[in-house]
């Protein structure tokens, strides 16, 4: 396979200047990732200390195999909702490594407000236990929250995807074969006594452990009964007397290892057998793709630059090269797994959409995971493009992408608007994982189009109460119209809202990546019956 | 010559073996006994014959002469080998067995008596004009008296003054000794040694001996058929922990010829007079001022006797089993040449620098060393487990070159080299000792352990060992290897990674 | 997880940072690259930042021996399972500092002791040692009857300390 060849010059002015722009980008999202994952109220602190447990990650870190990655998803969520009350949506989820299996970890983060569930919780659980569905991984909960957030239960509770689906969620891993592993650290009460309930396999311990389906003060005031924590639920109760749990701890670090001895057990499993070279480090320095993303997202960059960075060897066979070339497509492998890689080099013309949707008939009937490099305006209208049968042709693009049994993968590396988010596997498409990179937008339309059009609205509206803007006031108005859709499209709002996987600093592309194609080799596929039509 | 027609070996470990090479270069059929802790011993799989032997403890069964005795008429076996330890110096069993017409391999049951029991050998020495340490012996009134009788009562010995040893009358080999630095300690010393003494020695008896702490311990060792005695000259045994020795040399560098020809004269001397046949040992206190003492006498095989065999070129366990046959000395003094210098180290199951705390474990790899001069004396196999039920010494390593700086050299060398793993052995602190300079310019005593304590400290690992050590426990490590080797792909090739 | 290693009663963290055809490990926050070639089962050759050096090892469950550098290093794996047989941290409690046998049972169960008593007399090797008691109390429990042996740190006796002493 031959090498790309990059035409990025390192020491150009402007590459300079992307890099500035990106490392400071950068900078706030990493500022902002240690705001979430470590600012805690100290009243939350000191309760932990004062319990004896350990702080949610230190847990994390002494579960996970040594030398290992763990691959966290949605890092950001929830933290533009609820005034930054639960930072991370207050759980930690991902895919790491125990025992030698690739597990998703469902974790509470006991340390800010007891890990109690927002709304954006129950979503971002919700979400975790769908990739272990879709990619049929076993799940290790390690649970320590307070329940519910009761200030907003009522968005948060009964729906088909809020926390109820949870559960659910875990008789349907149940039924698939994946396995679970519950390490109770603190109460689980009430809905969240299922979460063990639902295990297979649970560890408790001693002390600050429990579970019921209601603690001692609602005992107390439905039957009277005056019971004590560990009477009701506690380690000792439940893996001697009710056998509601299996193992019992002395400590936290005990319940740990029992359960990394637990996961040991389990069987190894057969993966589907990928094409696979062994894997080579980019021939470019991923770290140039700093300079490569441009610091205004109007700016176009040639996508085989951003692939030469993530695959191996910056090797890609490019397909049909010179047709539709606005859509890159090609193979490639990465982490040493064969994927197809389709990648946006400008707007989506007729013959790019049907080169698209060629590839990825031809990947599906040949077993190649599809990978989507998103930066894409749309696809183009206009009265030629209709003629020649746009909307039909993006419709063919959607068919096929919507029906393929391969995995599909997506990164959103820059713009994501209208009906070319769909297109190229947006989060409505089912890609096993979607990762996006800090600078990027999600929108229906462009920031600068969607500002003209509220406020060409704006502007009626005032016109029709007989006010008539001056330039000055109508620039004001501009700008604030703009500012608040940039705010609601930048890809912190998005992430918080849990759209996406989580924001990745672009280096972290190829690592995300090649953990999400082994993940993805867990679930079956494959095996697709048909003739694949050059469109 | 008169030979055995079998030879049954009353012992274990690395001098059972050290016997039946003995026998097997003498072409006597062998028959080991063994307990069944023992039965994967290189000495069971070896000798002609092996027969299990019961009893409530391991050593329980080595010192069942009844069962012994009836294993020798059953299998017909004309002579036993006690080796050392056990009933080696057990003028009892010596008895029975003549009694069942088998032969004792060592000395008669009365020159046992006479010479193994340490308050009489020291009369009888003393009344034969020789020079014993100043001492009391100590009978069961003696704790009834008020403290200042007790003191003029050591008052009285000429020479006694503190600090002194409580030794067990019935003792041996370090056991149930105890140094007393004032009369404040000597009651509660008195009573704890002599509850030891009963319980190793089934006597009590105890006795009290000025301590010269700076003294040398030097033996001599000696052969003799009942009617000749000669000397194999001396062996130098000052250093030891817990009055036992670890480092053991012949020559000693402790002096010239003329006070090694007197002093292995006067073991000779001692020797003649009690008839003595056998192989033997006299050990002498040697003080800085060129005075020496009879310690006591040891009427068997010693641990250490092989440095003796390096540099005189004889077979000592051999010697024995001719004359126990009824075999004149075959050597004459004019026949002992020396030649060279040897070193034995005790290799011990302990933990040296902590104490000398006795450790157990398992064998779980052994390479001994090789090369020129060396030998290597064990009983030691892989999967062997190490209890406290035997004694911590588990093999020792003798070394002979031509001279003591030389001697030297190749023990550490060979200490280096070998490699014992499983269980926490002294290696490391012998080394400390062979490389300290008071050592190397032959200046010891038996003080030398606790003189030079801060020097024979645990050397400090350097960081890169540390480095080595770490990389190689964790790379080795089954636990961390099968995680490893189960880690599936790409994940080992990422490594620790966040996002 | 992290592998711990005892070495010489220091704790030494050990973690793999990436394996490909040579591992990169951390120890105790200095990072480097080893490679490691067994000549045998036991005997091996570890290669690090490129320096050769020569071993042999082996291992007893989370015991590990290393030869090398002419001694043997004996190194514990940490593990993170509490052992319910060390329980026995009451202030009454005494260990043994090392293997041996119970000699003579002095204070029997329920028996009173005041604090440095002799409770039993335990014999290693050649050595005798009285233990006494650690605080005055009420015997709970003798760890090992006379003529019995323990290993290193069982527990060989546990006192019921008097409520003075506890506070």
């Amino acid at each position: 396979m031959r090498r790309i060849k990059s035409n990025i010059n390192t020491n150009s002015s402007e590459f300079k200047e992307f890099k500035q722009h990106n490392q400071s980008l950068l900078a706030e999202f990493h500022r902002r990732q240690e705001k979430a994952r470590h600012e805690r109220p100290q009243r939350d602190l000191d309760r932990l200390a004062k319990q004896n447990k350990m702080l949610p990650r230190e847990r994390l870190e002494l579960l996970l195999d040594p030398g290992t990655p763990f691959l966290e998803f949605s890092s950001l969520g929830a933290c533009e909702a609820y005034d930054g009350a639960a930072p991370s949506a207050n759980c930690i989820t991902g895919i790491g490594i125990v025992g030698g299996r690739e597990v998703v970890i469902n974790a509470s983060d006991s340390s800010n407000k007891g890990g109690a569930w927002f709304p954006l919780t129950a979503k971002k659980i919700v979400r975790a236990l769908d990739i272990a569905i879709e990619n049929r991984l076993p799940v290790i909960h390690m649970c320590d929250s307070a329940g519910g957030y009761l200030p907003l239960q009522s968005d948060l509770f009964g729906d088909k995807y809020m926390s109820g689906r949870i559960f659910r969620n875990q008789t349907q891993l149940s039924k698939l074969g994946c396995k679970q592993l519950a390490l109770v650290f603190g109460h689980c009460t009430a809905g969240g006594a299922y979460t063990p309930g639902l295990s297979d396999y649970s560890v408790i311990v001693n002390g600050t452990g429990a579970v019921f389906l209601g603690g001692p003060p609602l005992v107390k005031a439905a039957t009277g009964e005056d019971v004590t924590v560990d009477e009701l639920g506690g380690a000792r109760m439940h893996t001697s007397v009710s056998g509601t749990c299996d193992y019992y701890a002395d400590n936290e670090r005990e319940a740990i290892a029992i359960g990394r001895e637990v996961v040991s057990q389990w069987e190894q499993p057969q993966k589907f057998a990928l094409q696979r070279e062994a894997p080579e480090d980019p021939y470019y320095d991923p770290s140039e793709l700093y300079g490569i993303i441009p610091n205004d997202i109007k700016k176009q960059f040639d996508i085989r630059e951003v692939i030469a960075r993530i695959v191996d060897g910056s090797r890609f066979a490019e397909y049909q090269p010179d047709y539709g070339t606005t859509m890159v497509c090609g193979f490639a492998n990465i982490w040493g797994y064969k994927v197809g890689i389709l990648g946006n080099n400008g707007v989506l013309f007729n013959d790019s959409t049907l080169k698209a949707t060629h590839f990825m008939a031809l990947c599906n009937q040949n077993n190649v995971p599809l990978v989507f490099l998103q930066n894409i305006t749309g696809y183009m209208i206009g009265k030629e493009y209709e003629q020649r049968g746009i909307t039909k042709d993006g419709a063919k693009m959607l068919m096929v992408q919507g029906g393929v049994d391969v995995p599909k993968f997506t990164v959103m590396t820059n713009g994501s608007f209208g009906a070319g988010n769909y297109g190229m596997c947006g989060r409505s498409w089912d890609a096993r994982t979607l990762f996006a990179w800090p600078q990027s937008q999600i929108a229906v339309m462009g920031s600068d189009q969607a500002a003209n059009t509220l406020v060409t609205i704006k502007v009626n509206q005032m016109k029709r109460e007989g006010i008539e803007p001056t330039p000055q006031e109508l620039e004001e108005i501009r700008a604030e119209v703009l500012r608040n859709y940039e705010n609601s499209t930048s890809a912190y709002a998005t992430s918080s809202e849990i759209w996406d996987d989580g924001i990745i600093d672009p280096v972290d592309t190829r690592n995300a990546l090649g953990m999400s194609i082994s993940a993805s080799l867990n679930a079956p596929f494959g095996g697709t019956q048909y003739g694949v039509m050059r469109y | 010559m008169a030979i055995f027609k079998k030879v049954l070996i009353a012992n274990r470990g690395e001098i059972a073996l050290r016997v039946l090479r003995a026998l097997q270069q003498l072409d006597i059929p062998s028959v080991a006994i063994y307990h069944d802790s023992d039965k994967h011993s290189p000495v069971v799989r070896q000798a002609d014959e092996t027969v299990e032997i019961v009893g409530e403890s391991p050593t329980a069964a080595h010192l069942d002469v009844q069962q012994i005795i009836d294993i020798c008429q059953r299998l017909g076996v004309d002579g036993v080998h006690p080796g050392y330890g056990f009933l080696s110096e057990n003028a009892g069993f010596a008895k029975a067995l003549a009694a069942a017409g088998i032969t004792f391999i060592g000395p008669s049951a009365d020159v046992i008596e006479l010479m193994g029991d340490k308050i009489t050998s020291r009369n009888f020495v003393q009344e034969s004009g020789y020079p014993v340490p100043p001492s009391l012996t100590v009978d069961s009134t003696l704790l009834d008296k008020s403290r200042d009788e007790i003191e003029s009562l050591i008052n009285s010995v000429e020479g006694m003054k503190f600090p002194l040893v409580v030794k067990a009358s019935a003792g041996g080999g370090g056991k149930g000794m105890s140094i007393v630095n004032s009369i404040d300690e000597l009651e509660g010393t008195l009573r704890v040694a002599s509850s030891e003494a009963q319980k190793y020695f089934g006597d009590d008896r105890v006795y009290l001996e000025r301590y010269f702490s700076s003294a040398r311990h030097i033996e001599v060792q000696i052969l003799g058929d009942g009617v000749e005695a000669i000397h194999i000259g001396e062996r130098e045994c000052s250093v030891q922990r817990r009055f036992q020795k670890i480092v053991e040399e012949a020559p000693s560098p402790a002096f010239g010829e003329e006070k090694r020809m007197e002093i292995c004269e006067v073991a000779v001397g001692i020797a003649k007079s009690a008839n003595y046949s056998s192989a033997g040992t006299v050990e002498f206190l040697y003080t800085p001022e060129g005075e020496f003492f009879f310690l006591e006498m040891n009427t068997r095989i010693q641990v250490e006797h092989p440095v003796t065999e390096l540099v005189y070129d004889v077979d000592l366990v051999a010697e024995q089993i001719r004359i126990a046959a009824g075999n004149s000395l075959s050597l004459r003094q004019n026949d002992i040449q020396k030649d060279g210098h040897a070193i034995e180290c005790r290799l011990c199951a302990e933990d040296a620098f902590n104490d000398f705390m006795p450790e157990t474990g398992k064998v779980l790899y052994l390479k001994e060393p090789v090369g020129e001069g060396v030998r290597f004396d064990s009983g030691l196999y892989v999967n062997q487990a190490i209890t406290t039920a035997f004694d911590p010494m588990l093999a020792k390593l003798v070394v002979h070159a031509p001279t003591r700086e030389l001697a030297i050299e190749r023990c550490i060398a060979a200490l280096k080299q070998l490699v014992l793993l499983g269980i926490k052995v002294n290696t490391e602190y012998l080394v400390k000792v062979l490389e300290h300079p008071q050592f190397r310019c032959g200046d010891i005593d038996t003080a030398f352990v606790n003189t030079h304590a801060q020097d024979l400290i645990a050397e400090e690992p350097t960081r890169e060992q540390q480095q080595v050590v770490l990389a190689a426990a964790y790379l080795s490590d089954r636990a961390t290897q099968l995680l490893l080797e189960a880690t599936p792909e790409p994940y080992a090739a990422i490594g620790h990674w966040r996002n | 997880m992290q592998p711990i290693y005892t070495l010489n009663d220091n704790e030494h963290k050990v973690t793999p940072l990436r394996r490909n055809s040579q591992i990169t490990l951390d120890v105790d926050g200095h990072s480097f690259d080893a490679r490691l070639h067994w000549h045998d089962a036991h005997h091996g050759e570890i290669t690090i930042n490129g320096a050769p050096h020569e071993f042999y090892a082996a291992q007893d469950d989370n015991k590990l021996f290393i030869h090398f550098d002419g001694k043997v290093w004996n190194l514990t794996s940490v593990d993170e399972f509490s052992s319910a047989s060390e329980g026995a941290d009451s202030a009454g409690a005494v260990t043994a500092p090392m293997p041996g046998v119970v000699v003579e049972v002095y204070a029997p169960v329920g028996s009173r002791v005041e604090e440095g008593d002799a409770v039993l007399i335990i014999e290693s090797m050649k050595l005798q040692t009285e233990i006494k008691a650690a605080v005055s109390g009420v015997v709970k429990t003798i760890g090992a009857q006379a003529g019995a042996s323990f290993d290193k740190g069982a527990v060989l006796i546990d006192i019921d300390a008097d409520e003075a002493t506890e506070s």
